[in-house]
C-alpha cells in the first residue's frame, strides 16, 4: 500500500494549477506535432526543451514526458490517413491502418488508436509503478554480454520484421551501426569517419537523421505520386464507432500489446518503435488469419498502439531509477533533469518523490487529457490533413528544418538532413526500409561499448558470450530467428522464381 | 515501417498490363542496391586501419567499424549475386520532386544563417512548391510569405526559440 501513498502524494504535486497547466500544454502541442507526417516524437521534445528551462524541474520534466507521449498518440493519426507515419512507432500503424482508411473506416481505426494507445498507458503506469524498484534489482545483474545479447535481438527482429527483404533489411541495421560510429570514439577519444567537419565531433545529430530519413524523403515519394487532398471526405462521429467484432477482436492484441511494450520498454535500447513490430509480429503470428493483416486487420492496429504506448511510459523506468536513458528522448529527459542540478538514480525517489511520483500521476492525468482531447479534435487532425498536399508538404519541409537547426544552431544539421533525404529516397527507391537503420544508428555506440567491455571480462573470446545463461540464451534466440526468418525468404524466392515484382 | 510507399502506391496506379510488362530486363533495383552496399562497406572499411584495431580482447577503435564493414559486405554481395540473373521491377527516380525538395532543404541551410529565418522560409516555400508540377507562381508567393509569418509566430514569438529572424549580411 506504500505505492498508493506515493502515488495520492504524486497526485497532490500533479494537480497544482502550474502543473495541470504544463501537462495540458505539452500534451496537446505533442499531438500536434505528432499528427503533422516527417515531425516525430524526438523532434517534438528537442523543439520544446528550451521552454523547459525556464520552468521548475519537476513541471519541466511533466511537460515534455507529456509532449513525448502525445506525439506517440498523434503520430498514429498520420499513419492511418495517409499512409505516412508522424512518429517512427506508428510506422507499423501504416500496415493496417491505411488499408482501413480505403475501405472507410478511418473513424474506427482512429478511435480504436486511441482506445488501445489508453490501455496500454494505463497498463505502462501499473508496470512503471510497480516494476520500479523490482527493475533496479535486475539491471544490477545485467552485464555488458547481456545487454549486449538484448541489442543484437533487438536488432535481428527489427531487420527481419521489416516488410521485403530481410536482407536488406540486415543491410540497413549495419549501415545504420556503421553511422553510429561516426563521431569520437568514447573509448579511445580517437575521431573515427569524421571527414574533417568538426561539427561530427558528437557523431551525427539524430534528428538530422531522423527527419531526412524519414520525413524528406516520404515526402519526396508522396510529391511524386501527386497524392490528392486528403482521401477521406469526412470522418463523422457516428462513424468512428466500433462494431462488436471490432472490439472483441482487439481486447487480446492489446493486452499483449501492452505486456510487450512493458518488458520492452524498460530494455535500454529498445522502445515504442521495436516494441510496435514485435506486436504486429506477434499478433500475426498468432492469429487465426494472418492473410487478413496488411489489408486492414483491426489487430495489426490494436497491438501495436497498445504496445508502443506502454513501451512509451514504461521506458522511463530505467531512466528515472538507474540514471541509464534507453533512447535518445530519454536522454533529453535526463538532461532537463540534470540542467536543473538533479541527478536520476536510485537516489530519486528518495531524495526527491515529489519529482518522481508527480511524474507518475501526470501520466495518469496526461493519458485522460489526450482521450478526451483526442476524440473531438480527430475532425481538426482530418481537416487539417486534408489541407491540399501542395500547400502542406512546403511547411512541413520549413518546420523540419527549423526543427533541427534549433537543436545546435548549426546550418551543418540542415545538410545533414539534405544528404540523408536524398539517401532516404534513393533507399526507398531500392526497396529499402529506413527504419532498422534507425534502430541500428541508435544502439550503435552502446553495443559498441557493451561489446567491448563483455569481452575484455571474457578476455577476448566470443563464445563467452554464450556461457553465460542469460544472454546465451538471448543469442541463440536471436541466431535462430534470423537464420529462420532468411532461410524461409531464399525459400520463396526460389519457388517464385524469382521474380521481384512488388506485390 | 509501411509497405515501402512507393511499393504499395505504384501497385495501386499499375494495371495488370502494365503489371506484366514492367519487367526491366534485370534487376536493376538489387543490383544498385547490392553495389551500394558494398560501396558503402568500403567506405567504412578502409578507414578503420587507420584507427587502432586492438584484438579482440581489447578492442580497438577500428574493430567494430571493421567488422560491420565486413558483414555489410558479404550482405551486398548476397543481395547483388541473385540479381545479376533475375528480371525485375523497373527503377523509377521522380526527379522533379526529389530535386525541388532537397534544393528547399539546401537553400534553407545556406540562407538561415546569413539572412535570417524569414528570407529562408520563403525562398525554401517557394522552391519546394515548384516541385508540383501544377504550381501557380502567385499561389506559392502567398504560400511563402504566409507560412513564414506562421513559423515565426510558432517558433520565435511563441516558444522563444532563439532564431536569427532577420539578418542584413
Amino acid at each position: 500500500m506504500e505505492a498508493l501513498d506515493n502515488l495520492m502524494f504524486g497526485f497532490e504535486t500533479a494537480f497544482t494549477a502550474t502543473n495541470l497547466f504544463y501537462c495540458f500544454m505539452g500534451v496537446f502541442l505533442g499531438m500536434l506535432i505528432g499528427v503533422l507526417p516527417g515531425v516525430g516524437s524526438i523532434a517534438a521534445v528537442s523543439m520544446l526543451l528550451p521552454v523547459s528551462f525556464y520552468l521548475d524541474p519537476g513541471t519541466a520534466l511533466v511537460m515534455l514526458a507529456g509532449v513525448y507521449y502525445g506525439a506517440e498518440y498523434g503520430g498514429s493519426t498520420a499513419s492511418i490517413l495517409l499512409n505516412l507515419p508522424g512518429t517512427p512507432s506508428s510506422a507499423v500503424t501504416c500496415l493496417d491502418g491505411y488499408p482501413m482508411a480505403k475501405q472507410g473506416r478511418a473513424g474506427v481505426a482512429l478511435f480504436m488508436t486511441t482506445i488501445a494507445s489508453f490501455a496500454g498507458s494505463v497498463l505502462g503506469i501499473f508496470a512503471l509503478i510497480a516494476l520500479s524498484p523490482a527493475m533496479t534489482a535486475l539491471a544490477l545483474s545485467f552485464g555488458s554480454a547481456e545487454y549486449f545479447a538484448v541489442m543484437v535481438l533487438g536488432l535481428i527482429a527489427a531487420a527481419t520484421i521489416s516488410q521485403g527483404s530481410p536482407l536488406k533489411g540486415l543491410a540497413m541495421v549495419v549501415f545504420g551501426l556503421l553511422l553510429g560510429c561516426v563521431g569520437t570514439d568514447v573509448d579511445s577519444g580517437i575521431m573515427r569517419y569524421n571527414l574533417g567537419f568538426s561539427s561530427l565531433f558528437d557523431g551525427i545529430n539524430l534528428v538530422a537523421l531522423a527527419m531526412g530519413l524519414f520525413g524528406v524523403s516520404e515526402i519526396i515519394s508522396s510529391v511524386a505520386l501527386k497524392r490528392d487532398s486528403g482521401p477521406l471526405a469526412k470522418v463523422p462521429l457516428r462513424s468512428m464507432i466500433p462494431t462488436r467484432e471490432d472490439t472483441l477482436r482487439s481486447v487480446k492484441p492489446v493486452v499483449r500489446g501492452s505486456i510487450i511494450g512493458s518488458i520492452l520498454g524498460p530494455l535500454p535500447g529498445t522502445g515504442p518503435t521495436i516494441a510496435s513490430f514485435l506486436s504486429y509480429a506477434v499478433e500475426k503470428r498468432v492469429s487465426r488469419r494472418p492473410e487478413a493483416f496488411g489489408k486492414g486487420a483491426i489487430e495489426g492496429i490494436a497491438g501495436p498502439e497498445a504496445s508502443n504506448n506502454a513501451a512509451a511510459i514504461t521506458a522511463f523506468i530505467p531512466t528515472l531509477t538507474l540514471g541509464v536513458p534507453g533512447s535518445a528522448t530519454m536522454a533529453f529527459m535526463l538532461g532537463a533533469l540534470l540542467i536543473h542540478g538533479i541527478i536520476p538514480g536510485p537516489a530519486l525517489m528518495t531524495q526527491h518523490p515529489d519529482i518522481f511520483w508527480g511524474l507518475v500521476a501526470s501520466f495518469c492525468i496526461g493519458n485522460v487529457l489526450l482521450v478526451i482531447l483526442n476524440i473531438p479534435l480527430i475532425g481538426i487532425w482530418v481537416r487539417l490533413l486534408q489541407v491540399p498536399y501542395d500547400y502542406l508538404f512546403p511547411t512541413i519541409i520549413c518546420l523540419i528544418c527549423i526543427g533541427v537547426y534549433s537543436v545546435n544552431n548549426n546550418a551543418f544539421d540542415i545538410w545533414l538532413v539534405l544528404l540523408f533525404g536524398a539517401l532516404g529516397y534513393g533507399m526507398t527507391l531500392l526497396d529499402f526500409e529506413p527504419a532498422p537503420l534507425i534502430v541500428g544508428f541508435i544502439l550503435g555506440p552502446l553495443m559498441e561499448e557493451n561489446l567491448r567491455r563483455a569481452l575484455v571480462l571474457t578476455n577476448g573470446d566470443f563464445l563467452g558470450l554464450f556461457y553465460r545463461p542469460i544472454s546465451g540464451t538471448i543469442l541463440i534466440l536471436t541466431i535462430a530467428l534470423a537464420l529462420w526468418t532468411v532461410t524461409r525468404f531464399l525459400r520463396t524466392k526460389w519457388t517464385a522464381g524469382r521474380r521481384a515484382l512488388p506485390t | 515501417m509501411p509497405i515501402s510507399s512507393e511499393q504499395a502506391r505504384r501497385s495501386e496506379v499499375a494495371s495488370p498490363e502494365d503489371a506484366a510488362a514492367a519487367q526491366a530486363a534485370r534487376n536493376f533495383k538489387d543490383i544498385v542496391g547490392g553495389i551500394a552496399a558494398i560501396a558503402i562497406a568500403v567506405f567504412f572499411i578502409v578507414p578503420s586501419f587507420d584507427y587502432k584495431l586492438g584484438s579482440p580482447s581489447r578492442m580497438g577503435a577500428g574493430f567494430f567499424p571493421l567488422a560491420l564493414g565486413v558483414i555489410l559486405a558479404i550482405i551486398g554481395l548476397l543481395i547483388l549475386l541473385p540479381a545479376l540473373r533475375g528480371a525485375g521491377a523497373p527503377l523509377r527516380v521522380s526527379w522533379r520532386p526529389a530535386v525541388a525538395v532537397l534544393a528547399s532543404i539546401g537553400t534553407f541551410g545556406f540562407v538561415i544563417e546569413r539572412f535570417g529565418l524569414i528570407p529562408a522560409v520563403c525562398l525554401a516555400v517557394a522552391i519546394a512548391a515548384l516541385g508540383n508540377r501544377g504550381a501557380r507562381p502567385h499561389r506559392v508567393g502567398v504560400l511563402a510569405i504566409v507560412v513564414s509569418i506562421l513559423t515565426w509566430l510558432i517558433f520565435v514569438y511563441g516558444l522563444a526559440v532563439p532564431l536569427p529572424v532577420i539578418r542584413m549580411p
